[in-house]
């Protein structure tokens, strides 16, 4: 299985605390990814230096998505990540779901889509745009469709939380980070989210998780890696290398 | 307490009948005001998203000064700007205009501005950048998100520098001279200055419907403000 992030000597620091202490780590394309320990283990830094939000203070961290090395920039484009809290933006929740795609778009279909969206509003009937079916099938997919109009901050956690990982899976992302996805969760969002990352395995998308939660791990990840103080202390795999899609029992009542 | 009621009455009568001296003066304090706004907002939004998202050595001092300038007595900013205008300083020729006015409203509001909106940013989680970045936002995308999550924040440092503008007196004193021609057309003249003279002068009833007039179109323009704020909300 090819190597698709390769992080080398990852060490961080805010202020005195050391958060990450020498962390070494390769992610495989198609696998889900586990990244389990106590809190303050160090998962959400170790995520942050992944996604380019921090720059280790000592080490690296390279994408390799054809092979050779991929710019920060575009593997930066090609990932995506859910943090802890949803932080949605105070706007509808197609503003959030369609943020990233608005981003990536040409500047006409940017105005394009927030013209048909102020018509909309008016209640005047129009063909739905490429970046409004990508935002419907998105939400879909965590059951939330229907939902576009509503402000972000009238939903509820779970919702929010599902609003939030709608508005990474909209993109595509080659590699999906979630952190801690279903902490906090009601048990009808976590099962949501856990059937989300099944769909993308079946995908051969990489997805790589923190979470506290054990079982969760042994439930979804192909590997698990085990945070402590700053470093890695244990890697278990749970399927053979070099199977792409291993077979899996469906979990109880998923 | 019956003079004081004449006055009010005389000044509403003079409110319904404007003479051009009333409406001069009402058009040269919001022309004053207003481009001292236009001129300083865009580059306090700039300077607060830098200073606010950025990261460099000083950053608490500067935050410091500029909450410290917040405060400045209009009328030592009147007297710098006098300086810096009179016929010894690098800028002569501009005093007792209009322009010199605007440029010490500038100096006035432009920290009360800028830090309105530095506190407003701040005051956007840092979640909220972090969420921008991890969708593939770059730095310029990042900060301008961080800045519409902000943008209550930025109306209100637009209504409070507009309000500290048009409501000073100490600096367009100072800077303006307080000119109006002699058929009664303002040209340096403002609101608050009229009231100085008027009041001097014993003009009691048309000091207060200066007075009236300034109270009534602050509060107009914080209506229009306040219903402009509503469709932001909403999208």
């Amino acid at each position: 299985m090819r190597e698709i992030i390769v992080a080398r000597g990852l060490h961080f620091r805010y202020g005195r605390h050391a958060a990450l202490r020498g962390v070494d780590l390769a992610v495989r394309r198609g696998e889900i990814l586990a990244v389990v320990g106590p809190n303050g283990a160090g998962k959400t830094t170790l995520f942050r230096l992944l996604t380019y939000y921090l720059r280790p203070q000592r080490g690296t961290v390279e994408y390799f998505l054809d092979g050779s090395r991929t710019p920060v920039r575009e593997a930066r484009r090609r990932i995506a990540a859910v943090l802890q809290e949803p932080a949605l933006f105070s706007t509808d929740v197609f503003g959030n779901v369609a943020y990233g795609l608005l981003l990536r778009a040409p500047w006409g279909e940017r105005l394009r889509t927030r013209f048909v969206r102020g018509l909309r509003r008016l209640r005047i009937g129009l063909p739905p745009t490429r970046i409004e079916r990508r935002v419907e099938a998105a939400l879909e997919t965590v059951g939330l469709g229907g939902f576009p109009f509503r402000r972000a901050s009238s939903l509820s956690r779970g919702e929010a939380q599902r609003v939030a990982l709608a508005r990474a899976l909209v993109l595509e992302p080659e590699v999906l980070f979630l952190d801690e996805p279903t902490a906090s969760l009601d048990p009808e969002s976590a099962a949501v989210v856990e059937g989300v990352i099944r769909g993308l395995r079946e995908k051969g998308k990489t997805v790589v998780l923190s979470t506290h939660d054990p079982s969760q791990a042994q439930r979804l990840a192909d590997r698990i890696v085990r945070l402590e103080e700053g470093r890695i202390v244990e890697v278990v795999e749970l399927t053979a290398p070099g199977e792409s899609t291993p077979p899996r029992p469906a979990p109880p009542g998923g | 307490m019956g003079e004081i009621w004449d006055s009010f009455q005389a000044a509403f009568s003079l409110l319904a009948h404007p003479d051009r001296y009333l409406l001069s003066t009402i058009l040269v304090s919001f022309k004053v005001s207003g481009v001292a706004l236009l001129l300083c907002f865009p580059v306090s939004a700039a300077l607060a998203a830098a200073i606010a998202l950025g990261r460099f050595p000083g950053k608490g001092t500067l935050k410091l000064l500029i909450r410290t300038a917040m405060g400045l007595p209009s009328v030592v900013v009147g007297l710098l700007v006098l300086l810096l205008l009179s016929e010894a300083g690098p800028f002569k020729g501009l005093l007792w205009t209009p322009r010199a006015m605007v440029i010490s409203q500038l100096v006035l509001i432009t920290p009360l501005v800028l830090g309105v909106m530095v506190s407003s940013l701040e005051g956007v989680s840092r979640r909220v950048a972090e969420a921008a970045h991890v969708l593939g936002a770059n730095r310029l995308q990042v900060a301008w998100t961080v800045v519409k999550e902000a943008r209550a924040g930025f109306l209100t440092a637009g209504v409070a520098g507009f309000g500290r503008a048009i409501a000073e007196v100490g600096s367009v004193l100072i800077v303006g001279g307080n000119i109006a021609w002699a058929d009664g057309t303002s040209y340096t003249r403002t609101l608050t200055t009229a009231i100085v003279v008027e009041s001097r002068k014993g003009n009691f009833e048309t000091a207060l419907a200066f007075g009236i007039v300034l109270l009534v179109l602050v509060l107009c323009v914080n209506l229009i403000l306040g219903f402009l704020e509503r469709p932001g909300e909403a999208r």
